[in-house]
């Protein structure tokens, strides 16, 4: 009984406490901004440098942490506003049922950054066997042989990330007869472990990556050469060539336009080159947080971020 | 008195001690276990047949993934029509966002050093000085880490699931106690709910529930709900009847009977099932943050990214912390039998209300002032060394010169001796052969009943097209479970003979279970490589606890009476342990060898995520390609494979218990 009085003193707190975090949240029309960080530092200096653009035009930006297939969801119904950066290649089905198919998410136009999907190995493999960087030589099992493992037997390993990346090797190597096997790390971090293992000991490992990423700075990588890109070749049934260039896009909810038009506006223009965001990244790699390398960026480049504010 | 009863135990041991070998012997018919064994040799050599006639045929995919793709698709274009979204979906969902925001908010406004001294002396009433100390010194741990408001998040967005998980799951164990078909109904549904791997619903919840705190909170409900159900069920099911018809007697209603009766003798109990309730959330923090959860998931998964080991063990220790205090703080609870109740009796002392005063005022104080901001130069770090460590063992324990000896020549002889071959014979062996297989075994372990769930069991799984899947997943479970038993016995039996072991694998153990597996992720593929042995040496790290536990616990609780008996016949120390103490302990043995089991199915997915292939692959591309269809038949076959596993390795270990009609 005697706990009573502070039982209830306590519950007047909460309750007072509760109502102030409301009246702070609760500020009327959207001009909170919510958006996407993928898990990969590119997202994350691109969401540092429209939070700041965004910052100065008053608006509030919420950053969400999120991975870059369950964001489709979250855009859909608004409860996410936008995500800068969408590598088509991975996201195919979304665009066909959350774009095309009017499920909530609007193209927001291009990023400016382009990317590549590519066939990596470690620059010394290079060095110590040429052979073992073209396809031509991976035609030879002896050669192809050299990136074997326990799992792969006779064949060389191919090994691949992430499983939501979208992958042609099965008919890459099919369509020119290499002697390799697909095998699936799992995710990119198994894979980014798997780099570091084989590079300390100088280990052949080949694998499939994509520019720019951050690893290219901690590995010395070179791609791996295959028949070089064409429409006719994607065109086909049986894919026999390098990837094409990933075009980055921006996604944004729909009701986004109606309800922050000087946002949408705003990061419908936001656009920079592979450059730009190589730079932050570097700043980065300095040991700058994603904010600071993103103010040094804008110090620098200030024309660029002010031809995206409207008005 | 004393030798009386001394006496009688001797002979009951004596007695007990002759039946053993009997008891030991399987009871199957012998003409069915025969046939099961030339049935088996002759399915043996099927596996040269051509693939035609072995394989699953595949015209028999009746998969349900695509109608379930569709499903989701259809939701995703017309939700904003339906008004279940709209008045339902929705705004409960901002109901619950708001909550969470509050609750945070509200921790976050209290000073830390407010917290710390707080949870110090809230564990100190209830348990002691030094157990006061130590929770203090653990709150400590965040702070100076800098997981401060990290840890606040994660925290919140586990007791508004625990809270919720108690909320629902109580009335739904009362129901399933008073009513025996809501019982059977729900007892696979929970069984299902504690095994399907949480990344198949990521998607669909966050298609229900939108913003990003909300569905990582209702996925861990998810999957934290069921032992409070379980529980309360049981413990309300085990009120004696006497106390039942005394209450009848007085003439009380059925609501009386509930509250008055029933609810507080099940207390501990219910009082359990919320202990295991917070257990599971605390474990499923990393995953939950794959779709917004942030906190110490989120650093976890950061630093995963940055291939910073050190950093992620910092988190993940801070989420070991975590359930260890909230762990020791419910069990307080349930020993003392009176639950919260206790704090008004807490406050009665003097020195505690002024204590809380003071701590209110400062908490006000410190709200008031803004001085919530942890000063950046307490700060420390413990990333380095470890950092260090995996860089050391990558360096010289892969493989030691030029001798074929260390990881990366153990994970090779592991697949070309251990998996492979086996994964090749169990998807290349003809599937009848499989399934019949698996109903012998059923019918040896458990009885004949169970032989119709799994052969059905096994054919859904083939008819789901994820028969090569399973097989490959299977063998690689069969081969951590080895593992697990070839390490967790020896150390389980010499930890029941020498104290000192067994309380220094105490914490060892627990960490290992409740440290989240993504922490290991990186260190397994930089020893053991890209593959299946990776993903197998995480699951024993995760799964050899029980194993360790219950062998040390069934040897050490074989009756003395026996032990001394057998001294006084004179047997070795060897024949005690192999002859006696062992076989009496096989039941408990077992059960942690059961416990391995479901807990190495637990990680099949952590293991897809280090190149696993198998089930746990299938489940990630459904998480990674929003192939929720894809996610749920590979879910289904992983519950399939539980639940049978589950039943055989149960049922084996109930062939070992003592006859349970010499109890008195």
């Amino acid at each position: 009984m005697r706990g009573k009085p502070f039982f209830r003193a306590s519950l007047l707190l909460a309750a007072f406490s509760l109502m102030v975090a409301a009246c702070g949240d609760d500020l009327g029309d959207i001009d909170t901004i919510k958006l996407a960080v993928n898990p990969w530092d590119g997202s994350a200096v691109n969401v540092a440098v429209a939070a700041a653009v965004l910052a100065g035009e008053g608006y509030t930006v919420e950053r969400v942490e999120i991975d870059e297939q369950p964001q489709w969801a979250a855009i859909a119904t608004g409860d996410l506003h936008a995500s800068l950066e969408v590598w088509p290649s991975g996201h195919a089905d979304n665009v066909a049922s959350y774009i095309d198919g009017g499920g909530g998410v609007v193209h927001g136009g291009d990023l400016g950054a382009i990317g590549k999907i590519g066939w990596w190995i470690p620059t010394y493999v290079v060095d110590q066997n040429p052979a073992a960087a073209t396809w031509q030589g991976l035609q030879d099992p002896a050669v192809a042989g050299l990136y074997a493992t326990a799992e792969t037997g006779d064949k060389g390993q191919f090994l691949i990330g992430d499983a939501s990346w979208v992958s042609y090797e099965q008919d890459i190597i099919d369509n020119l007869g290499l002697h390799l096997e697909v095998v699936f790390a799992g995710s990119e971090d198994a894979l980014l472990a798997a780099m570091d293992s084989a590079t300390s000991r100088g280990d052949p490992l080949l694998f499939y990556w994509w520019t720019p990423h951050s690893a290219f700075s901690k590995f010395d990588l070179s791609p791996f050469e295959l028949p070089s890109y064409s429409d006719e070749c994607y065109a086909s049934d049986a894919v026999d060539c390098d990837y094409p260039e990933d075009v980055l896009f921006k996604i944004m909810w729909d009701g986004l336009e109606e309800s922050a038009p000087t946002a949408f506006t705003i990061l419908s223009n936001f656009n920079y080159t592979n450059e730009d965001q190589i730079f932050m990244l570097g700043k980065l790699d300095e040991g700058l947080s994603v904010d600071e390398a993103a103010a040094a960026w804008m110090d620098a480049n200030e024309s660029v971020w002010q031809s995206w504010i409207p008005g | 008195m004393r030798g009386v009863g001394a006496r009688r135990g001797l002979s009951v041991s004596v007695a007990r001690m002759t039946s053993l070998d009997q008891r030991r012997f399987i009871k199957m018919p012998r003409s069915v276990g025969l046939l099961g064994l030339a049935a088996l040799v002759l399915g043996g050599l099927i596996v040269f047949l051509p693939e035609e006639i072995t394989a699953f045929p595949p015209e028999w995919d009746i998969g349900f993934g695509p109608a379930v793709n569709e499903m989701q698709q259809w939701w995703i274009s017309n939700r904003r029509d339906l008004g279940l979204y709209l008045y339902f979906f929705d705004p409960l969902s901002d109901v619950i966002e708001w909550l969470l925001r509050a609750f945070e908010g509200l921790l976050l406004g209290i000073p830390w050093y407010v917290h710390v001294v707080g949870v110090g002396v809230l564990f100190g009433s209830r348990m002691g000085l030094s157990r006061g100390l130590a929770a203090g010194g653990g709150m400590l741990y965040f702070v100076v880490l800098g997981l401060w408001e990290l840890s606040v998040q994660t925290f919140a967005l586990m007791t508004v699931a625990v809270a919720v998980s108690v909320a629902v799951g109580i009335p739904i164990g009362i129901l399933a106690a008073r009513s025996e078909w809501v019982n059977r109904v729900l007892r696979p549904l929970l069984d299902s709910m504690q095994t399907l791997p949480a990344f198949v619903y990521l998607i669909p919840v966050l298609l229900f529930f939108g913003v990003a705190r909300v569905p990582s909170l209702i996925a861990t409900v998810i999957y934290a709900l069921p032992p409070v159900i379980r529980l309360t069920n049981l413990g309300i099911r085990q009120v004696p009847t006497e106390s039942l018809e005394a209450g009848t007697m007085f003439g009380t209603t059925s609501g009386q009977l509930l509250r008055k009766v029933q609810l507080p003798q099940a207390a501990p109990s219910i009082l359990a099932g919320i202990n295991q309730t917070i257990m599971m959330a605390l474990s499923i923090v990393v995953i939950a943050a794959l779709i917004g959860a942030g906190g110490l998931g989120q650093e976890v998964l950061l630093a995963l990214r940055h291939q910073e080991v050190g950093r992620a063990v910092e988190a993940g220790m801070g989420i070991v912390l975590m359930a260890v205090m909230l762990d020791r703080f419910s069990h307080s609870t349930i020993g003392q039998g009176q639950g919260p109740l206790a704090f008004s009796e807490l406050w009665s002392h003097r020195g505690v209300r002024i204590l809380g005063f003071v701590l209110g005022a400062a908490a006000l104080l410190g709200w008031i002032m803004g001085w919530t901001d942890v000063p950046s130069g307490l700060q420390v770090s413990y990333a380095a060394p470890i950092d260090w460590a995996v860089d050391w063992a990558r360096d010289n324990l892969y493989q030691l010169g030029n001798l074929p000896l260390g990881t990366g020549p153990f994970s090779d002889f592991l697949t070309t001796y251990g998996t492979r071959p086996m994964r090749l014979y169990l998807s290349e062996e003809a599937w009848p052969v499989i399934v019949i297989f698996f109903g012998f075994v059923s019918w040896w372990a458990s009885g004949k009943r169970l032989v119709v769930g799994s052969v059905i069991g096994t054919v859904v799984i083939g008819l789901l097209g994820m028969w090569t899947l399973t097989m490959d997943t299977l063998s690689q479970t069969v081969v951590a479970v080895l593992m697990a038993i070839v390490i967790g016995l020896p150390l389980g039996i010499a930890a029941s003979r020498r104290d000192w072991l067994e309380r220094s694998l105490r914490p060892v153990l627990d960490t290992l279970q409740t440290i989240p597996s993504f922490c290991f992720l990186v260190p397994v593929v930089i020893l053991f490589n890209v593959g299946r042995i990776p993903g197998i040496i995480a699951s024993v790290l995760y799964a050899v606890a029980p194993v360790v536990r219950l062998t040390n616990l069934g040897i050490r609780s074989v009756e003395k009476e026996i032990v001394e008996a057998s001294e006084s016949f004179g047997v070795t120390k060897r024949q005690k342990l192999w002859k006696i103490q062992f076989p009496l302990a096989m039941p408990t043995v077992l059960a942690g060898i059961n416990q391995t089991v479901m807990l190495v199915l637990a990680m099949v997915v952590i293991a897809g995520l280090v190149g696993g292939a198998g089930l746990g692959l299938e489940a990630v591309k459904g998480l990674a390609r929003s192939d929720t269809g894809l996610g749920f038949e590979a879910g289904a076959s992983i519950v399939i494979l539980a639940m049978i596993l589950d039943r055989i390795t149960q049922g084996w270990a109930t062939r070992f218990q003592p006859p349970s009609s010499d109890g008195h």
